[in-house]
């Protein structure tokens, strides 16, 4: 009898084994200082977690947003005032946490993890910058050159080519058809007065979403809450409800490009709703993932990885699109793949063997998801942007347990049957296609019927 | 006696995951490196069947799959959610499969060249578009001095349109063998319950194996030598500098060389004095934030230096190579004072223990470790190896930067700048 050594036992103490159930409840809870937050104790949590955000698209609204929401954070996240920043820098990591702030075109949000016994420390290092950021000139120009170089590395990638021409497929003109393309304009003029109006208008009490998970009790929390934002002034501007003005485009529009493989992009807006819908959008695209990966990948052998996907660019509704870089000699067979297969999909809906597979690995994803407590905080502060009640995450999976095959296939009808689906192709000249608008350069696509 | 089953008891998931490695990579293939590792690897998995056949992977639902091939392993990586799923019968098909491969196995015509076409995919759709990947590979070539440990796994374009079932049977012949491999589960499993399993399923394969020399194994005899090389790369739209240095040191016990590594990384990653950003950025005044260093173990005292930047607009890219030049020839001076290494050390330490507590991190990190060819019994003594880096190993390595070597340096240029 063969022996095997004994295996690494590596055994966690005193743990509840995996259930069916998630075990732990969030509560809504208020600061001392009056702060809202919802919080979930997990004992054996590894890490102490706070998610916090504002509702605000304060950005997305200025001709030039994007570069206030990519330097702003940024320059906040330097370190604060009076601080030499490569010390705070240094000081962060010796916290074996993270920090951050970023912005989306509807949400800043941010949020600090560390162990439990260096969260004070990190929590320290973090409200200093909150409040106090050095926002220094000079860092404002080392930021714009080194984004400005990667932003136009970037649009040598095929699949940022592809999404740069299909957003003038998704938005009319607007900032936020800027913002989606990463024009350079919206980065070359911002300047240090106007993510100060930034800071001052979004960066307070005011508005503030707060989340958190973690070993500390709920008190020892709240006054952790009220530790990182106790400099936060306690108002800012009036938010209005940012508008983001959509079109639905059929067009297909191709962008030559010397490229080493064929770019197909196809996709448009969909009709999915928040909550469930959008759990079922997330179940549709992944069988669809799975259809495109069997007949471009492993019947026409065109290409290495093919994806369908939900696209939140903005919360609601979300876009649903497909793509996959194929060898040019099949490209055209691999467009009329994707497009028969989307047809059908539309068409049949998913079979039950789909949903089972997918609602088990979207399942599997939640539960190791769960267990880290920066994730659990991050769910929180998406429900309460939403408007859901406490238990809206834990009970996520008996929600999705009980999806019935019938459900999930009206929803796509819903959320996809009859909605716009435009097409972007990236390819060498002469690639072939027929019934494209042919650019050889982004700004090009205004000239294409119906794309202003 | 052959040890090759190793379990990550993890109470809370959900799921099983599952690794098979063979500890043979595309260095270790006959007559150098051309993919066929990494080639063998798309073909063991190809051919999947939802029926279960014994030459076809066995599907569950939810299961995801993949493959990896580097230098030195070749591995085979599944997830099968447990939820309605007997974990008994899966792990026992997992095994069954695997057990299958084990041995040779009918690589039909279809698939053959499916999966060559396969991984020309891959191929393009990871350096195609990359306009720092053909420098990159330049640059491993020369400093390897065409040793199998400078190559990369994919292979050429022309070599991938090359391969054959035969290259890739021969490759398999050689390494694929019982005592060749691991087997790695994460679970919530008990060990008796999985060593009865493995014991079953193992059983009938043969105990021994006659390997062949490993060609990775080979000392890398590159000499000390200077090489700079310049592209102009039309998918390029900056300037991108790459410096890579083989540093020789007195060969020590591999857990001390490993654990100075760690320490030594933490400290060229970090800001602080004796970093390569700190001497470029906040010594030479030379405002050029994306710069980056690490380094790696090689062999037994063998070590990669690798030091790399994007240069911004308006900085003199001669300026920095030079600012990193003078970094190498001036290491000696800069290394670090006894209060950072210690800050360092203790930074190490603490990522090891947090490490440590999470079955999830471990899992990762034990696959690597096994797939570098180590030994289990020293895979948690990193703390304590951690405790004993000496200032002075320190010291000596920053010497080393400076001494003898082979040093290769790369620049990447858009194409309307000239060479300088």
């Amino acid at each position: 009898m063969r022996n095997l050594i004994a295996p690494l036992i590596f055994v966690l103490a005193v743990l509840n084994p995996a259930s069916a159930q998630v075990l732990w409840r969030a509560a809504d809870h208020v600061t001392p200082s009056g702060l809202a937050f919802r919080y979930v104790q997990l004992p054996r949590g590894q890490t102490q977690s706070i998610q916090f955000g504002w509702k605000d698209g304060w950005a997305a609204q200025r001709a030039n947003g994007k570069g206030i929401a990519v330097f702003g954070p940024a320059l906040v996240m330097q370190g604060p005032k009076g601080s030499n920043r490569a010390e705070f820098v240094e000081d962060v990591k010796d916290t074996q946490g993270q920090m951050y702030i970023a912005s989306t075109p509807e949400y800043t949000i941010g949020g600090v993890f560390a162990p439990p016994q260096k969260f004070p420390a990190a929590l320290k290092l973090f409200a200093t910058t909150l409040s106090n950021p050095a926002m220094d000139p000079a860092r404002l120009e080392d930021l714009r050159k080194a984004h400005l170089a990667a932003i136009t590395q970037a649009e040598r990638q095929p699949l940022m080519l592809a999404n740069r021409v299909g957003a003038h497929l998704q938005w009319e003109d607007s900032p936020i058809l800027g913002w989606t393309k990463d024009d350079p304009y919206h980065f070359t003029g911002t300047s240090l007065a106007e993510i100060e109006v930034w800071r001052r208008a979004v960066l307070s009490r005011k508005g503030l979403v707060i989340a958190a998970a973690g070993p500390a009790t709920v008190e020892q929390a709240a006054l952790q809450i009220d530790e990182l934002f106790v400099d936060l002034p306690p108002t800012g501007n009036e938010l209005p409800a940012p508008v983001f003005p959509r079109k639905a485009a059929k067009d297909a529009v191709l962008i030559e490009a010397d490229v080493p493989q064929t770019m197909i992009l196809m996709g448009g807006w969909s009709s999915f709703d928040r909550g469930l819908d959008q759990t079922i959008a997330l179940l549709a695209a992944r069988a669809l993932q799975q259809r495109l990966q069997r007949e471009l990948r492993e019947k026409l052998g065109a290409t290495y990885a093919a994806a369908a996907q939900v696209v939140p660019l903005i919360a609601e509704p979300v876009i649903f699109s497909l793509h996959s870089m194929v060898a040019h000699d099949r490209a055209i067979e691999a467009l009329d793949t994707m497009r028969k297969e989307h047809q059908k999909f539309l068409a049949d809906g998913l079979s039950q063997n789909e949903l089972d597979s997918e609602r088990q690995r979207l399942r599997t994803e939640f539960d190791e998801g769960i267990r880290r407590p920066p994730a659990v905080a991050n769910l929180l502060r998406s429900a309460l942007f939403e408007g859901r009640p406490a238990d809206f995450i834990e009970t996520f999976p008996d929600r999705l347990a009980a999806l019935t095959l019938v459900e999930v296939n009206a929803g796509v009808k819903k959320g996809l049957a009859g909605n716009s689906v435009g097409t972007v192709i990236v390819a060498p000249k002469g690639a072939g296609f027929s019934g494209f608008c042919v650019i050889k350069a982004v700004e090009d696509v205004k000239t294409c019927p119906n794309i202003r | 006696m052959n040890d090759n089953v190793f379990l990550v008891e993890d109470p809370q998931a959900s799921f099983i995951d599952f690794q098979m490695v063979v500890r043979a990579g595309c260095a270790d293939e006959a007559g150098g490196c051309r993919g066929i590792a990494h080639y063998l690897e798309h073909l063991i998995l190809a051919g999947r069947d939802s029926r279960g056949e014994s030459n076809a992977l066995p599907t569950f639902p939810g299961m995801v799959s993949n493959g990896w091939t580097t230098t030195r392993a070749t591995a085979y990586t599944h997830r099968i959610p447990l939820t309605g799923q007997d974990p008994k019968s899966a792990l026992e098909r997992l095994f069954r499969f695997y057990v299958a491969r084990l041995q040779p196995f009918e690589i039909n015509k279809v698939i053959e060249e499916r999966e060559r076409q396969i991984v020309l995919q891959e191929y393009d759709w990871r350096l195609g578009s990359s306009p720092i990947a053909p420098m990159l590979r330049r640059i491993d070539q020369q400093l390897f001095a065409g040793h199998p440990l400078g190559a990369w796994p994919i292979g050429q374009r022309n070599e991938i349109l090359a391969l054959t079932a035969a290259d890739a049977r021969a490759f398999h012949a050689s390494w694929y063998h019982l005592p060749n491999v691991a087997f790695v589960v994460r679970g919530n499993l008990a060990p008796d319950f999985l060593r009865s399993i493995a014991e079953n399923a193992l059983a009938g394969l043969p105990n021994s194996a006659k390997l062949p020399a490993r060609p990775s194994a080979e000392p890398v005899e590159a000499s000390d030598q200077r090489l700079d090389l310049f592209v102009r790369e039309v998918k390029a739209t900056r300037r991108s500098i790459v410096m890579r240095k083989l540093v020789r040191m007195t060969p020590r016990d591999e857990m001390a060389e490993l654990a100075a590594v760690t320490v030594l990384n933490h400290l060229l990653g970090s800001r602080l004095p004796g970093s390569l950003h700190d001497f470029v950025v906040e010594q030479k005044k030379i405002a050029n934030e994306q710069i980056a260093a690490s380094l790696s173990r090689i062999q037994p005292g063998l070590f990669l230096l690798d030091l790399r930047t994007d240069v911004a607009e308006g900085i003199d890219a001669a300026q920095i190579e030079a600012a990193m030049g003078a970094f190498l020839s001036e290491a000696p001076r800069l290394a670090p004072s006894a209060r950072n290494i210690e800050r360092m050390r203790r930074r190490s330490l603490d990522a090891a223990r947090e490490t440590e507590k999470a079955p999830e991190r471990v899992y990762p990190q034990l696959v690597q470790w096994l797939a570098a060819g180590r030994s289990f019994a020293d895979f948690r003594t990193m703390p304590e190896h951690l405790e004993r880096v000496s200032d002075a190993e320190i010291g000596a390595f920053y010497a080393a930067f400076s001494g003898p070597g082979r040093l290769v340096t790369g620049t990447v240029l858009p194409p309307e700048r000239a060479k300088p």
